[in-house]
Order: structure tokens, then C-alpha cells, then sequence
């Protein structure tokens, strides 16, 4: 193979000799010839014989030939100088191989079929099909023999002829760079397989033709990559080879090289691969030469691309002073903007935002972006509220579809943002439509990535950059696992179910929510229909989830309660009562009330505070800090939802439920804890409105009739029972009582008494005053006799209130606050504390 | 991971594509969220503490998917230890050496937060 590769090396002396070739050095050069085909071939002697025979052959058969031996003579003499000049092209193998790969390549790319069998063009091919190379060799081989050993029959004859021809033509490159035969035949392509069919003239014909093209062909080859400082490097030749050009051989396929870029190279990589690759074939393919017709067709075809290019090829001085000039200039120019490498330009920046922002659209904006789309449309709502108006934040593209950007302020990508949204929405827009239309068609991969973004799904199937759902697929969960549980009784949900069902809910209520935002327009009555069934199946669900409809008792706590106990519960409760129909929010504020005593707001209410915060344990402190979070939270989030629905309510369901929770519960226990009087004021509260002025409320039709006498009689028979049960300890119910009870020791000095903090003490003012805000509800619904009841009960609490309030040691603000909370109770009554003494 | 590894290094490539992808999926999924957080807060002023212990208060301009961050008028809080810091006037922070955000309680809104990682969550079990 180094042989091969390196008769380069051997080229100037066997040029010279080639030149002046004689018969003697034909044989000569046959002889190395053949030599040099034993270590080309590689092994098979079958082959080696073929090759020496034919060489002979041709030498033989000239021998034979007598008379056409010296026409032969004569003409190969007279022609010897032509061809020698010409084999300063035809012999171009010998100097570049990469010539020959180009070719080859170029076949490659434009004939594989025909070609393909004998004449590997990948390398792998060309070490699997050597051996039919060889064989066809072979097969050549023994034809050749005969005809060299018969020579009888005119086939043979026809054979010879050419033999002689082909060494001659053989020869000159061999002679010039003992290649062997093969490169210079597949160089030349046509002429050995055709060549030793057709006549010599026939041969000649092409040899001539081919000195033409020849740098055309051999051009090709060296368009691989072109880079610039390649193309630099062939300039500076450029400007030795045309003088050395007829001496040397390497010198012209460089030559054509700048000019004869087009089409061909291809890329870099493929022709150098395919370089790599043609030049084996043609070892195997050069001796044998069997397929005559699709190899010459090609070259022809190729002769003719490369003889329109071949005047370029050789450029003047002043071309070449052209190109160098450019070649200059270009290189300034990529200098002069080297400077900028790392700097964008506004339209680099431009264009990454648009890929920023093609990268944000989504189908659903709610989805990846949810947080900031809700919480602008949230601070939006709330802003013309205020009265400000703002326009959209959110890039809105159709019902549900836009872009993926928001927030408070729109210009996030400044006044080029701007104008790149416009834009871009009006794209996008046309996007989503295309993409609804063919979603199955997914190309979406072109900017995926584009800015390193990691995207969803697995390599076999990309995240489409828009991806729009296209099937909802129904629920089959079953409804509820634990409502499928029978029996009476069972034990309460532990504390991960309750935590699962939770979240079930919250999935259920954001996806209402999400369904409700998406509200057809109110033209469209069949879609609002459809859009009206699915949410009601999803309060449905939702309501079945809640599990107010289990029995009572069947657990304690009831699984709802065990809901609405945690904070993330409770939370949970006033969205779901804004979704919820009346008639269920009052089956559930019936339940609520009905098992009120297994919250644990109300079960485990924060005890009374402690004078001295360090007597406590840490998990003490920790434990009083949780139930004093999950009352204020409950009173924050459930209470709210209680009043709301309570304030629905007619006298009747008032009574019914006080009734409710005077029977299942121990009414002082409740009361005494913040959340039972918040529950309480709020249904008195309401009881009396409706009493007093029974006046039609125009926000509900269901109080437009009088208080039906009937009702009133039931209010005020619970009424009276509640009361009752409940004046014993009303007393107990003001938290500073409960705490100076619960005090002992040193402790007890010191609650009530200065030492508590102004802060604290005013924390517990604000808490008496929901306490007497109560007994006030209280005292306002009483009947005459009972408000007595009611005064004699808190007398002692009165006095000792308005007394601390006088007391010098409190804080004026304190003093206000004790006075204002007695004053609630006793203005209801017509009485002010100014008038105790 | 009990994931038996076949004699083909084929199949081998490809669970542990799978893992990192899902891997990927979640935190792809919680940076879109908190990207979407910190969109909210733009023209808010926020203090940004670095991994490098530097932090940073100032308006916060822009943010990115990768959650770049932009801020205007900043001030760094121990200007003593770090005086190069005084003559600027705005910067851009990369994501990925940020520590903590701070940011004012009134400008979250917490509820609607853990719904969106209640969504997210959803997404990613998709």
C-alpha cells in the first residue's frame, strides 16, 4: 500500500524515462509493473498470473503482430512525445490519489448501482468484494492467457490489439510513476475495460479526450473542504504550478481547484470519506476492468461538467491577483469583526428573545405558567377595582392559548420586547391554529433546544414545543374508596388519608376552577350548556369527595371533619363553598355544626395562656403555638364561609341548627372556645337581623316573606334552651377568667395584674371582646326576664372590667378597649358603663 | 434502582437516559414554576444572595427561563467587603450562582403558589 501511496516519490525519474520509453523499458517497466501488482494484489497468485500475463501479453502480442507491430511502433513512436504529454495528466494518479478518491467518490455518489458489485466504494465493501474483484480478474485472466498463448482466434486478436495499446498506454504511467495499471486505468476510467474490447483507435480517441478533462477530473478531488486558509494555501501555489505544471504532475489538479468548486464537494467529510473508500476499489476494479459501460458513461458525463469549468481552472496573473486581493479583504473584514465576537448586536438580541419567546408559547398558558398568569389576572381584577385600569398582561391568542409570559408588567423584554410580542402574537396565534389543525403532524423539534432549553419527554419522543391537549380523559377512579366501605362505624381517616383526600380535592377544585375560567362565550348556548354539565360533574365529584353525605356518626372525627381539620383543610373551605349549590352548603353547615364538638379547634382549643411562658416544655410551646395557628386560621378561613352561608339562611334553618348544636353538644364546651363563639354570634347575629327587620333582603328571595310565626316560635324556644344551658357559665366563657382560673401559684398574682405585658393584655382585650360581643348577641335576643338573668350573671365580670379599666396601672389604650367591650354588651341592653360606679 | 442491565450497552444507554430525563422533567417542571414566580416580582425590590455570600438588593428587571436576573439600582449589603461592588449600578446574575431570593411577604401570594406546584405536580405525573 506504501508503495502505492509513495510513487510519488518515483515520479520525476520515471517521468523522465517514461518520456524517452523505449520497447526495453516497456518490458522493464512490465517487469516492476508487475512487481509492483504481486504487492498491490496482495496474495492471490491466480491474480498475479493474470496481471504478468497480461502485461506479457500485450508484449507478446505486439511481438506477433509483426507488421502491425512496427505500425504500432510508428505510431506509439510517433505519438510516445503526445502521450507522454499526455500522460502528464493521464498520469495525475500517480501524483495526487486523492484524484482517483474524487473520482471514485464522485461515481460513488452518482452510479452507485451498476458499479456497485465488483467495485467496492466503501472500504468495508471494497474488502468484502475484493475477492470478486479478484475473481473477475481471474476470469479475465485466463482469457488472456490463451489469447497470449493461442492467439489464434480473432477474438484473441481483438484482445491483443488493444494489449499492445494498453501497455503502451499502461506503460507511460508506469514508466512515469510505476503505478500499477489499475490506478491510471480507473484514473482514465474508460479506457481499460472498453479498451480492450474497442479498437485502438477507439482508444485513442479517449486517451485524447482525456488529456483534456483530465485536470477537470482530477479537480474535483480537491474541493473537499475549502476552507479558507485551504483556499489561501492553493492560491500560493497557484501561483508556482503553471510553470511547473508540464514538468510536474501534481501541480494541475491543484490548479483547478478554487474555480471548480461547485456541486461536487459536497461535504468535507463525505468526500474525503469517500476518497478514502474509492481508492481500494480501484485497486480491485483497475486490472480487471469489467464493466465497461456504466464507468466510461460516468467520466464522459463528468469530462463534459469539468470541460465547460476547465478555462477557469487556470487563472490568469491578474485573476489570480483578484482573488488575493478578495482573499485579502475578506480576511480584513473577518479580522475588523473579530473585535465584535462576543458582543450581540440589538438584532442578535432580538432574535434570542424571539426564540425566547417561541420557546414560551404554550397551548395552555395556565399550565407552565399558571402561577403568574392567575396572579396577574388576580392584581388586574383588583386594579380596576381600585379603579386603574391595565390593560392585558398576559399575550392572550385565543380561548385558553397564549403565550407563556406574563406578570405585572408587560414590557419585560423592553420596547423591543414589545414590538416582538406584537409580532410574535399574531405568530403564534397562527401557530396554534396549524398546530390544532394537524396535530398529528409533529416537526416541532426546530427550536427545541435552540437556547439549551431541557425539555420534557424522553429522547424517542420530544416535548413538542406546543403541545396542545387533545383528549380529556375521563376519571375511572372510584368515587371514593372510603365511601365504598360499609358498616356503621369505623375509625376515623388516619392523617395520610386525610392528607390524600385533600389533595384529590385540591386537584378537583383547580381543574373547576381552570374549567370555569374557561367559560365559552356567552353567545355560544349549546358550548355553555356542555361547559355547565361538566362543571356540575365536577362539583359532583367534588362534593362526593367531601364525604358530608357519610352517616353522622359513622366515624370520630366525621371523615369531613377530619378535612376540614388541618390547615390545608381549612383552607380548602371557602373555595369550595363558593362552588358549591345552596341546598349543599347547607347540608354541610348543618354537618359542620352538627359534629362542631369533634373539630379540633374546638376539642383541642388552645388552653389558657400562662402567666410564666418558661414554666412550659418545648413541645409544650410548640403544641399550644399549633392549636393557636389552626384556631386563627380557622376563623380566618371557615368562619367566613359559616357566616356566608348562615346569612343565607332563614330563621328557620338558624333555629334548626342552634337546635342542632344545643342538642349534640355540650353548648358551654363550644362556646368557651373562640371558633363556638364566632359560630354562635354569627347565627344569633343573623336570627336577630331577620326578627328586626324582617324587611325582604333583596339579595335573597327566600327572606322576602314575613318571619313566619312559626319559625319565630321555634327561634325563640331554642333560644331560650340555649340560653339556659349556657348562663350557669357564662362566666367561663371570657378567656381572662378562664385564665385567672386555670392560673395557680405565683401565676395567679400575676395573671390579671400588671405584670402581663401591655401587648398581651390587649391580644387578651381583643379576645374578651368576641366573648362580649357574644353575650351581647345574647342579650339582644333575650327575652325581658332573661336579660336580667344574663346581667345578674355578668354582674361580677362587669364591675371587675370596668373597675381594671379605671385601675391606674392600665394602660390607657387597655382601659379603652375594657371599657368599649363592656359598653357592646351593656349599650344592647340600654345601659353604659359610665354608669357604674 | 433494581434495573437489570443487559449484555447490550444499547439497553444500558437507555435507562440511564430515562432516569436522567425524568430527572430533568422535574426540575425543568419547578424552574417553569418559579419562573413563572419571579415574573410576578418584576419592578419589585428584591435582595438576591449570591453563592458567594454577596448579596444584592435592587429592582428586580427581568428574569429568564434559566432564571437569570436582572436588577437595577443595586446596593450591596456589606459594602465594606466588597467595594468594587459600590460603582454599580445594575447587573445581570446568572441562575445558577444564586442562593435565596428575598423578597416582601405582600408580593406572594402563597395560596396561589401551592396551587401552581399542586399543577406542576400534576404535569410532571403526566
Amino acid at each position: 500500500m506504501s508503495g502505492f501511496f509513495g510513487f510519488d516519490t518515483s515520479l520525476p525519474g520515471r517521468g523522465n524515462s517514461g518520456a524517452q520509453g523505449g520497447r526495453q523499458q516497456f518490458s522493464g517497466f512490465q517487469a516492476s509493473n508487475v512487481d509492483e501488482t504481486f504487492a498491490l494484489g496482495g496474495a492471490g497468485e491466480e491474480e498475479d498470473l493474470a496481471v504478468y500475463t497480461w502485461g506479457e501479453g500485450g508484449m507478446g502480442g505486439g511481438g506477433l503482430l509483426e507488421g502491425g507491430d512496427d505500425l504500432n511502433d510508428e505510431t506509439f513512436g510517433g505519438d510516445m512525445g503526445e502521450i507522454s504529454n499526455n500522460f502528464q495528466f493521464s498520469s495525475q494518479p500517480a501524483p495526487a490519489p486523492t484524484t482517483k478518491g474524487k473520482i471514485a467518490s464522485t461515481q460513488s455518489r452518482y452510479k452507485p448501482k451498476p458499479v456497485s458489485d465488483p467495485f467496492a466504494f466503501s472500504e468495508d465493501d471494497f474488502y468484502s468484494s475484493r475477492p470478486t474483484a479478484k475473481k473477475t480478474t481471474s476470469a479475465k485472466a485466463p482469457s488472456r492467457p490463451k489469447a497470449s498463448t493461442a492467439q489464434s482466434g480473432s477474438v484473441e486478436n481483438l484482445w491483443n490489439k488493444p494489449a499492445v495499446s494498453s501497455p503502451a498506454w499502461g506503460t507511460a504511467p508506469s514508466s512515469m510513476t510505476k503505478p500499477t495499471p489499475p490506478p491510471s486505468a480507473s484514473y482514465s476510467s474508460q479506457p481499460p475495460a472498453p479498451g480492450h474490447i474497442k479498437s485502438l483507435e477507439e482508444i485513442e480517441a479517449e486517451m485524447a479526450q482525456m488529456a483534456m478533462p483530465s485536470t477537470s477530473t482530477a479537480a474535483p478531488t480537491q474541493q473537499k473542504v475549502l476552507s479558507l486558509e485551504e483556499i489561501e494555501k492553493q492560491m500560493m501555489e497557484q501561483i508556482e504550478p503553471p510553470r511547473q505544471a508540464t514538468p510536474q504532475q501534481p501541480a494541475p489538479p491543484r490548479e483547478a481547484t478554487p474555480t471548480q468548486v461547485p456541486g461536487l464537494a459536497g461535504s468535507g467529510y463525505a468526500s474525503q470519506q469517500a476518497l478514502l473508500d474509492s481508492m481500494f476499489p480501484e485497486l480491485g476494479k483497475g486490472p480487471a476492468a469489467v464493466p465497461g459501460q456504466p464507468t466510461p458513461a460516468f467520466p464522459a458525463g463528468q469530462m463534459q461538467e469539468g470541460q465547460g469549468q476547465p478555462q477557469p481552472p487556470r487563472p490568469s496573473p491578474e485573476e489570480l491577483a483578484r482573488m488575493e486581493e478578495l482573499h485579502k479583504r475578506i480576511t480584513a473584514k473577518i479580522q475588523s469583526m473579530g473585535k465584535y465576537n462576543n458582543l450581540m448586536g440589538s438584532s442578535d438580541k432580538d432574535f434570542i428573545t424571539r426564540i425566547q419567546l417561541s420557546q414560551l408559547a404554550t397551548a395552555d398558558p395556565y399550565t407552565s405558567d399558571f402561577y403568574a398568569q392567575v396572579f396577574s389576572a388576580l392584581k388586574r381584577s383588583r386594579m380596576i377595582a381600585e379603579g386603574q385600569g391595565d390593560g392585558p398582561t398576559v399575550v392572550q391568542v385565543g380561548a385558553g392559548m397564549g403565550l407563556g409570559v406574563g406578570g405585572p408588567v408587560g414590557n419585560r423584554f423592553g420596547k423591543m420586547g414589545q414590538n416582538t410580542m406584537t409580532k410574535l402574537s399574531t405568530q403564534v396565534k397562527k401557530l396554534v391554529e396549524n398546530r390544532a389543525q394537524h396535530q398529528k403532524v409533529a416537526n416541532t423539534a426546530a427550536l427545541q433546544g435552540a437556547l439549551g432549553r431541557v425539555t420534557r419527554g424522553n429522547a424517542a419522543a420530544p416535548r413538542p414545543v406546543l403541545a396542545i391537549p387533545t383528549s380529556n380523559k375521563p376519571e375511572n377512579r372510584p368515587a371514593s374508596q372510603l365511601n365504598q366501605q360499609t358498616g356503621v362505624h369505623r375509625a376515623a381517616l388516619t392523617k395520610k388519608q386525610v392528607m390524600f383526600a385533600l389533595e384529590e380535592l385540591y386537584d378537583a377544585i383547580l381543574e373547576l376552577e381552570q374549567m370555569r375560567r374557561e367559560a365559552p362565550p356567552p353567545t355560544a348556548m349549546e358550548e355553555i350548556e356542555i361547559w355547565h354539565a361538566k362543571c356540575q360533574a365536577k362539583v359532583d365529584i367534588i362534593w362526593r369527595r367531601l364525604m358530608v353525605m357519610e352517616p353522622l356518626d359513622i366515624s370520630n372525627p366525621h371523615p369531613f371533619i377530619s378535612l376540614v381539620n388541618p390547615i390545608k383543610g381549612q383552607k380548602l373551605f371557602p373555595r369550595l363553598l363558593r362552588h358549591l349549590p345552596h341546598t349543599q352548603s347547607i347540608t354541610l353547615l348543618s354537618l359542620l355544626i352538627a359534629t362542631y364538638t369533634q373539630l379540633d379547634v374546638v376539642v383541642r382549643a388552645p388552653p389558657p395562656p400562662v402567666a410564666d411562658a418558661s414554666l412550659l416544655t418545648k413541645a409544650d410551646r410548640l403544641d399550644r403555638a399549633k392549636r393557636e395557628a389552626e384556631t386563627d386560621s380557622f376563623l380566618q378561613f371557615v368562619i367566613p364561609g359559616v357566616d356566608m352561608i348562615i346569612n343565607r339562611c332563614g330563621l328557620g334553618l338558624v333555629a334548626g341548627m342552634l337546635a342542632i348544636s344545643a342538642q349534640r353538644s355540650e353548648v358551654w364546651r363550644v362556646a368557651a372556645t373562640r371558633p363556638g363563639v364566632a359560630l354562635y354570634t354569627a347565627l344569633l347575629s343573623k336570627a336577630q337581623s331577620l326578627i328586626r327587620s324582617p324587611t325582604p333582603d333583596p339579595m335573597n328571595s327566600q327572606q322576602n316573606q314575613q318571619v313566619d310565626p312559626a319559625e319565630l316560635e321555634q327561634w325563640s324556644k331554642t333560644f331560650t334552651y340555649f340560653l339556659h344551658v349556657l348562663l350557669p357559665h357564662l362566666n367561663d366563657l371570657f378567656p381572662s377568667s378562664v385564665a385567672q382560673k386555670a392560673a395557680f401559684g405565683p401565676g395567679a398574682y400575676l395573671i390579671g395584674g400588671d405584670a402581663v405585658s401591655d401587648r398581651e393584655g390587649q391580644e387578651m382585650e381583643r379576645r374578651e371582646a368576641e366573648v362580649w360581643g357574644f353575650v351581647a348577641v345574647l342579650a339582644v335576643n333575650a327575652a325581658e326576664e332573661d336579660q336580667t338573668n344574663l346581667v345578674g350573671a355578668l354582674r361580677e365580670k362587669i364591675l371587675h372590667t370596668v373597675q381594671s379599666s379605671r385601675h391606674p396601672t392600665v394602660s390607657p389604650a387597655r382601659a379603652e378597649m375594657k371599657l368599649r367591650n363592656v359598653n357592646m354588651f351593656l349599650n344592647g341592653l340600654g345601659l353604659d358603663a359610665s354608669m357604674i360606679e | 434502582m433494581n434495573i437489570k442491565i443487559q449484555d447490550s450497552t444499547h439497553s444500558t444507554r437507555y435507562i440511564d437516559i430515562y432516569i436522567t430525563q425524568r430527572t430533568f422533567d422535574a426540575s425543568q417542571l419547578f424552574i417553569m414554576l418559579i419562573f413563572s414566580f419571579f415574573k410576578t416580582l418584576t419592578d419589585q425590590v428584591i435582595t438576591v444572595e449570591l453563592k458567594n455570600d454577596l448579596s444584592i438588593t435592587g429592582t428586580l428587571k427581568s428574569v429568564d427561563q434559566f432564571l437569570n436576573i436582572r436588577l437595577d439600582g443595586i446596593s450591596v449589603e456589606d459594602p465594606e467587603r466588597h467595594p468594587h461592588m459600590l460603582a454599580v449600578k445594575n447587573c445581570f446574575i446568572r441562575g445558577s450562582v444564586v442562593r435565596y431570593v428575598r423578597m416582601a411577604a405582600r408580593s406572594v401570594d402563597t395560596t396561589l403558589l401551592e396551587d401552581a406546584t399542586r399543577r406542576e405536580a400534576k404535569e410532571a405525573k403526566k
